[in-house]
């Protein structure tokens, strides 16, 4: 029985880094040898990541484009939804219930939704064809507004009583006792964020036209005039990028997402 | 854990930067770079290099009256002389006994000059008698001849007369008893009347006579009738009026004869003499001589020496010691106040941008060895044979005091074309099977911002020389960036870099 666990086990764990393995291979099979699915390459070779690495400048342009985007994105999310969601915890709870739902109306309203309104307005502000055009509209997302309130509010009133009757201002019941608390709530954030807009398509194809503002997800498709092998590089690299600060982040995100879903 | 991945995402991000910089680094060094010019409106300038030597653009000849004698030169070839300088001493002893004769010659010839003329007088003389006694010669035919018809005249009339009344009475002795008297009278009257008149006109008008035989041709009848009727007399009268008749007619041609003969003699003596000019070429011949003797007391005045006319370098020297001066030109002086000029010689196809008022850039050295410079043009440019082959020959006067005589100097001839709108420096163009060829630059958006990429564009070249060449327009455009040199061969497509 035991022996049969660990058989699921393993062949659950083959079909989930199936992906990841089947990236690698591609990546070290050779041009000739790419044209199906290998697995295992006959002769493998590393020559797809020295061109990737030293020899397409291109990729690295991309790579800081997603990075730029990435961290100002989560950054302006992080300095909007957590004041927005600690307001959302000390209003009435009438209204309060009213920005919650229209909150999560909009949170739950998917791009292509939101795409021509969004293009309209960046348009009005001359925004298109900027980065600004990117990372404004992703700023003011509803999710995070959603996950820190709910983390504001799940935190016992006790705590925050105490440091009022300490005398702590509101200020510092909120720097000092909630959001230290909040972090796990924040590292959610951060990584729901860097896996939804590391990988983004549709904003830079919709408002950029300008490819040197394009983002790594852009890289692949449509460029020719790199071969198989040079791609699937790419993507290996990406994943093992994205799995490193995955991991770095995972304990806080089952902690948050623990704490969210107590409500 | 948790900070070994920190760890392991510090090195990872490391690693990036390090290798962006790396990739931008080999990527520049992968791109070529480049050069690129717009194309310009210019005129390409077409040069012709050559070299020539500096002459004397005016050569003055000196001459001398021939056949003096040379006792010394003192003016040698190239040697620098000035106006009034002595170029040449004559021999005094032979110079002293040439002049002698000459004086002989001219006093001979003023001999000559008055004895010429008094020939010419004495002819005139001779034809003018000639041609009064020859006038006179026709007067007197004239008047003789005139008198003898006038008399030959008469003798016929008398002897008509005569006939026609003898013929007259014959008839009335025939006819007296059938006719009245009256009538008889009358028709005799008539007849009478009639002949005189054809006489008159007959003795008027010489030519005419022969025509007027119808009085002979009549009369003849009459007489024959008569002369059947009526005896000898008649006859013999008949016959006496034909001899007046002839002798009148031979009168008339005689005078007519002697009338010509006198008329031509006259015209032969009235022909004008022939010109006689010999006294006027010994007049010359004098003069002549007056002028040479007024140049050797000249030359004995000087001390018997030759001055040069003008200032100059002695070019040539054509006599020698000893001998006589020649006819033609004794020394050719170059006028250094004149213009210099230099003569080149190139070939057809090179020249053929060398024409009349082509700009000349020449460069040469002065007498102290200063370098100097000269901005002229071509006077003229002429197609000539040299050594069995075509060549031109480019001549450029240029001011004395640029370059010394006889010294060598470059020249660089620059010739305008028409304006072409659109030139670009010859380093820029290429060729392949299809024609000529440039680079131009495109500017294409990438992921590494706006970069450029080389196109290919083929061109008509119409015109060019070492540095630009003029291409039509159309494929290449005022607008374009070329391509003009590559740090590394660049094929259509290539990214490329500008300096």
């Amino acid at each position: 029985m035991k022996r049969a666990g660990k058989g699921m086990k393993l062949l659950l764990i083959f079909v989930l880094f199936y992906p990841l393995l089947f990236l690698l291979a591609g990546s070290l099979t050779g041009e000739m040898e790419i044209s199906g699915w290998v697995l295992f390459p006959q002769y493998p070779t590393a020559v797809s990541y020295v061109e990737l690495l030293f020899d397409i400048p291109e990729f690295y342009v991309l790579f800081w484009n997603s990075v730029s985007y990435v961290i100002c994105i989560i950054a302006g999310q992080l300095a909007i939804a957590v004041p927005a969601a600690w307001a959302l915890t000390n209003i009435r709870p009438a209204l309060r219930k009213v920005i919650i739902v229209a909150d999560i109306a909009v949170a739950v309203l998917p791009f292509q939704v939101r795409m021509l309104p969004e293009y309209l307005v960046l348009k009005d502000l001359n925004l298109l064809d900027c980065p600004a055009g990117i990372i404004l509209p992703e700023v003011f997302s509803a999710l995070p507004v959603l996950i820190m309130y709910y983390s504001f509010s799940n935190q016992p009133k006790a705590l925050k009583e105490s440091a009022r009757v300490d005398g702590a201002t509101e200020f510092q019941v909120f720097y000092k006792v909630s959001l230290p608390v909040a972090v796990p709530a924040i590292a959610t954030c951060v990584i729901l964020a860097l896996l939804e807009y590391w990988n983004m398509i549709e904003q830079p194809l919709m408002f950029i036209k300008n490819k040197s503002y394009w983002p790594l997800a852009l890289f692949s498709p449509g460029d020719a005039e790199y071969g198989m092998g040079v791609v699937f590089a790419m993507a290996f690299f990406l994943s093992v990028f994205v799995l490193l600060i995955f991991m770095l982040l995972q304990k806080y995100f089952e902690e948050g997402l623990s704490t969210i879903s107590k409500e | 854990m948790q900070k070994k991945l920190v760890k392991i995402l510090i090195i990872f991000t490391g690693t990036v930067i390090l290798l962006t910089i790396i990739s931008r680094i080999g990527a520049s060094f992968a791109v070529p770079t480049v050069s690129v010019s717009k194309p310009k409106r210019m005129k390409i300038a077409h040069r012709v290099e050559s070299e020539g030597e500096v002459a004397a653009g005016f050569r003055r000849p000196v001459f001398l009256d021939e056949g003096l004698f040379v006792e010394r030169i003192m003016a040698l070839e190239g040697e620098k002389v000035s106006e009034g300088q002595k170029i040449l001493k004559l021999d005094k002893e032979k110079t002293q006994k040439q002049l002698k004769e000459l004086e002989y010659e001219y006093d001979q010839l003023i001999l000559q000059i008055k004895t010429a003329k008094s020939e010419a007088q004495a002819e005139r003389n001779r034809h003018g008698t000639t041609v009064k006694n020859s006038r006179k010669q026709l007067n007197l035919a004239l008047d003789s001849t005139d008198r003898e018809v006038k008399q030959a005249k008469d003798d016929m009339k008398q002897a008509r007369k005569e006939y026609d009344k003898a013929l007259k009475s014959s008839k009335e002795k025939k006819e007296e008893p059938a006719l009245p008297d009256g009538k008889e009278e009358n028709d005799a009257k008539d007849e009478s009347e009639e002949n005189p008149d054809t006489g008159t006109d007959a003795g008027d008008t010489d030519k005419e006579n022969p025509v007027n035989g119808n009085g002979d041709k009549e009369n003849p009848d009459v007489g024959e009738d008569s002369a059947d009727s009526g005896g000898n007399g008649l006859k013999e009268l008949e016959r006496e009026k034909k001899e007046a008749e002839r002798s009148y007619y031979d009168t008339l041609a005689k005078r007519e004869e002697q009338v010509l003969s006198a008329q031509s003699a006259l015209e032969d003596a009235s022909v004008p003499l022939a010109v006689n000019t010999s006294a006027e070429q010994l007049d010359i011949q004098k003069s002549m001589a007056g002028d040479k003797i007024e140049q050797i007391k000249e030359y004995i005045k000087n001390g018997y020496c030759v001055h040069s006319p003008a200032g100059g370098i002695v070019d040539e020297v054509l006599l020698s010691v000893g001998e006589l001066s020649p006819a033609t030109a004794s020394f050719i002086i170059a006028d250094v106040r004149e213009d210099f000029k230099i003569v080149v010689y190139e070939d057809v196809e090179k020249g053929k941008y060398i024409s009349r008022g082509t700009e000349v850039n020449i460069k040469g050295r002065l007498e102290n060895s200063e370098f100097n410079e000269y901005q002229g043009k071509v006077h003229s440019v002429r197609k000539i044979e040299k050594e069995g082959e075509e060549c031109l020959e480019i001549t450029v006067y240029l001011p004395p005091d640029i370059f010394s005589l006889s010294s060598y100097v470059s020249l660089s001839f620059e010739d305008y074309s028409e304006n072409y709108d659109c030139c670009i420096p010859v380093s820029a163009f290429n060729q392949d099977d299809k024609g000529d060829f440039v680079y131009v630059t495109d500017t294409k958006q990438t992921v590494l911002g706006d970069e450029l990429s080389a196109r290919k564009v083929y061109v008509e070249i119409l015109d060019r020389n070492n540095e630009y060449a003029a291409v039509a327009q159309g494929p290449v455009t005022d607008d374009m960036d070329v391509i003009i040199t590559s740090g590394r061969e660049i094929e259509e497509g290539n990214r490329v870099r500008k300096e």
